[in-house]
C-alpha cells in the first residue's frame, strides 16, 4: 500500500515495472532509488537491491536492469512537487521534497549560486509507514521524555511516531498533550497518519523555532521532534528542560559510544533532558536497548 | 419571379454583410480575450510570488474570466476560434513551461510572457482599428456587387 502510494510520484517508464514488483518485496521496501542514466535501486532491510525491466529484483546488478533516464528524473521531479516547484523551493534548497503520507524525496544533483537545484541526477523516495504499538515497549521510560537513536534506516520516525500517538491516546493510563514540531512532513505525513487525539502539529521549517512556538502557545507536556542535529535546536530543547516538558526526540548514531562521541547527543546526556535513551537496532524485530543516561556519563567519566 | 428573384439578393446581401461583421467581431474579440488573458497573467504573478497554492489551482484561480481556457486531465485546453494559431500556440507552450522552476525564474517567465502577450495584444488593437471596419464594409460591398451582377 505505502509502496504503491510512493510508486505514484515515478516517472511513467519507472511506475509500471515497479508496480509488479513481487508484493512481499513491495511490504518491506523501505527507498525507492533513481540516479540520472543508471540502474533503479530499492532498499530493503538495509540492502540494495536492482529492479530488472521485467520486474524481478535481485541484490547483484542484473544484465537488463530497470534504468532511470534524465527525462524520468525531470518527470519525477514534476510529480513530487505536484508541477509547481516554486512551491517546494524552500525544501529543495535543504535538498528534501514532502510527499502526502510521510514520504520524503531527497534530491541531489547541481545547486546554483542561489542554493536552488539547476539539475536534479538523483532522488531518493523514503517510504514512510506506520507499525502501531512498536513504541508500546518504550512507554515506561517516556514518562520524562526519550532520546531515540539508532542507525540510518533503523525505525526512529516509525517508532517515535508510535510513541507519540500512544501518549497522546492514553495508552499510559494518561492522555498526554503532545506538540509534533514535523519540519518535513515526516512525522505526521501532512495530517495522513495518525498522531493521536491530543496531539498538535507545527510546521516549521526550523526545529528550534517550532518548540519556542509549541512552548508558549500549546503549553504541551511533551514537545516531539525528528532528528535533533544542531546547537540551535539544542538550545531549544534547553528551553523544554527548564520549562518542565518532556522531550522526544531522535538522533542517529550506531552505538552507545556514538552517542557521547557526538556533541549534540552527549550534550543531551549531560544535561540530563533525558533519562533513557533508546537504541534501536539495525535488524528488524530486535528490541531496542535502553540505556541510563547516568550510566552512560559515568562510564565517560571513568 | 422578381420577389423570388429580389428576396434572394436581400440573402445573398445580408449573408455576405454577416460574415463580414462576425469577422469584425472576431477581431474584436481576439483583443477581449487577449486583454483579460493578460490579466490574469498578472494574478497569476501574484499567486506565484506569494506561494500559496500549486501551479493548476493557482491558474484556475487567475484565469477564471478567461472561459476559452479549459483544464482537463492536467492540462489546460484553449478552445476558441478568436484566437489565431500562433496565439494559442504560445499560450500552449507558456503552460508546459511552468512549474519546473524556482519561485524567481517562474515570475520572470511570467514578466517574460506578458510582454509578448502586450505585443500581440497590441497587433489585435491594431487589426481592430484599422481591419475591423473595412471587414464591416467588404461584406456589405461585395454582398452588394454579387447582388447586381445577378440582377
Amino acid at each position: 500500500m505505502e509502496f504503491d502510494n510512493a510508486i505514484t510520484f515515478l516517472a511513467d517508464n519507472l511506475k509500471r515495472p515497479l508496480s509488479f514488483i513481487p508484493q512481499e518485496t513491495k511490504q518491506k521496501c523501505e527507498e525507492i532509488r533513481l540516479r540520472a542514466g543508471l540502474p533503479v535501486c530499492l532498499t530493503i532491510d538495509g540492502r540494495v537491491l536492482f529492479v530488472c525491466c521485467d520486474s524481478a529484483v535481485c541484490d547483484v546488478l542484473p544484465q537488463n536492469p530497470l534504468t532511470a533516464t534524465s527525462d524520468d528524473i525531470n518527470q519525477t521531479l514534476s510529480l513530487l512537487c505536484n508541477k509547481s516547484v516554486y512551491l517546494h523551493e524552500s525544501e529543495i534548497k535543504q535538498g528534501f521534497i514532502s510527499l502526502p503520507h510521510g514520504c520524503r524525496a531527497g534530491v541531489c544533483g547541481v545547486f546554483n549560486a542561489d542554493g536552488m537545484l539547476s539539475l536534479v541526477t538523483s532522488i531518493n523516495i523514503r517510504i514512510a509507514r506506520q507499525i502501531f504499538g512498536c513504541a508500546r515497549y518504550l512507554l515506561p521510560y517516556a514518562d520524562s521524555g526519550l532520546l531515540i537513536v539508532g542507525p540510518p534506516g533503523s525505525g526512529k520516525t516509525t517508532v517515535l511516531r508510535d510513541l507519540v500517538r500512544l501518549l497522546s491516546n492514553g495508552a499510559s493510563g494518561r492522555c498526554f498533550r503532545v506538540s509534533v514540531i514535523d519540519s518535513r512532513g515526516e512525522i505526521s505525513g501532512r495530517g495522513a497518519l495518525d498522531l493521536g487525539v491530543n496531539t498538535d502539529v507545527l510546521y516549521t521549517l526550523s526545529k528550534a523555532c517550532g518548540t519556542d512556538i509549541a512552548l508558549r502557545t500549546m503549553f504541551p507536556d511533551f514537545i516531539a521532534f525528528d532528528e535533533i542535529g544542531t546547537a540551535a535546536e539544542l538550545g531549544g530543547v534547553r528551553n523544554c528542560f527548564n520549562a518542565g516538558v518532556g522531550i522526544l526526540t531522535t538522533a542517529h548514531c550506531r552505538d552507545n559510544n556514538d552517542i557521547m562521541r557526538r556533541d549534540v547527543t552527549r550534550e543531551i546526556v549531560e544535561i540530563g533532558v533525558v533519562k533513557k535513551i533508546a537504541l534501536l537496532s539495525e535488524k528488524r524485530g530486535v528490541p531496542p536497548e535502553i540505556l541510563a543516561c547516568e550510566e552512560l556519563k559515568s562510564r565517560v567519566r571513568n | 419571379m422578381f420577389v423570388t428573384k429580389l428576396f434572394g439578393i436581400f440573402l445573398i446581401v445580408t449573408a455576405s454583410a454577416a460574415a463580414g461583421f462576425l469577422k469584425s467581431l472576431s477581431i474584436k474579440n481576439r483583443c477581449k480575450k487577449l486583454s483579460l488573458f493578460y490579466d490574469g497573467l498578472g494574478t497569476l504573478y501574484e499567486y506565484i510570488e506569494q506561494g500559496g497554492c500549486e501551479l493548476d489551482i493557482a491558474i484556475k484561480n487567475s484565469f477564471l474570466k478567461c472561459a476559452f481556457l479549459q483544464h482537463k486531465n492536467r492540462r489546460f485546453l484553449i478552445l476558441d476560434n478568436d484566437l489565431t494559431a500562433c496565439d494559442k500556440a504560445m499560450i500552449d507552450d507558456f503552460f508546459e513551461t511552468l512549474g519546473f522552476s524556482a519561485k524567481k525564474a517562474e515570475c520572470d517567465k511570467i514578466n517574460g510572457f506578458k510582454l509578448k502577450i502586450k505585443m500581440q495584444l497590441k497587433d489585435a488593437e491594431k487589426d481592430v482599428s484599422q481591419k475591423s471596419k473595412i471587414y464591416q464594409t467588404f461584406g456589405i460591398c461585395i454582398g452588394l456587387v454579387v447582388g447586381i451582377l445577378l440582377i
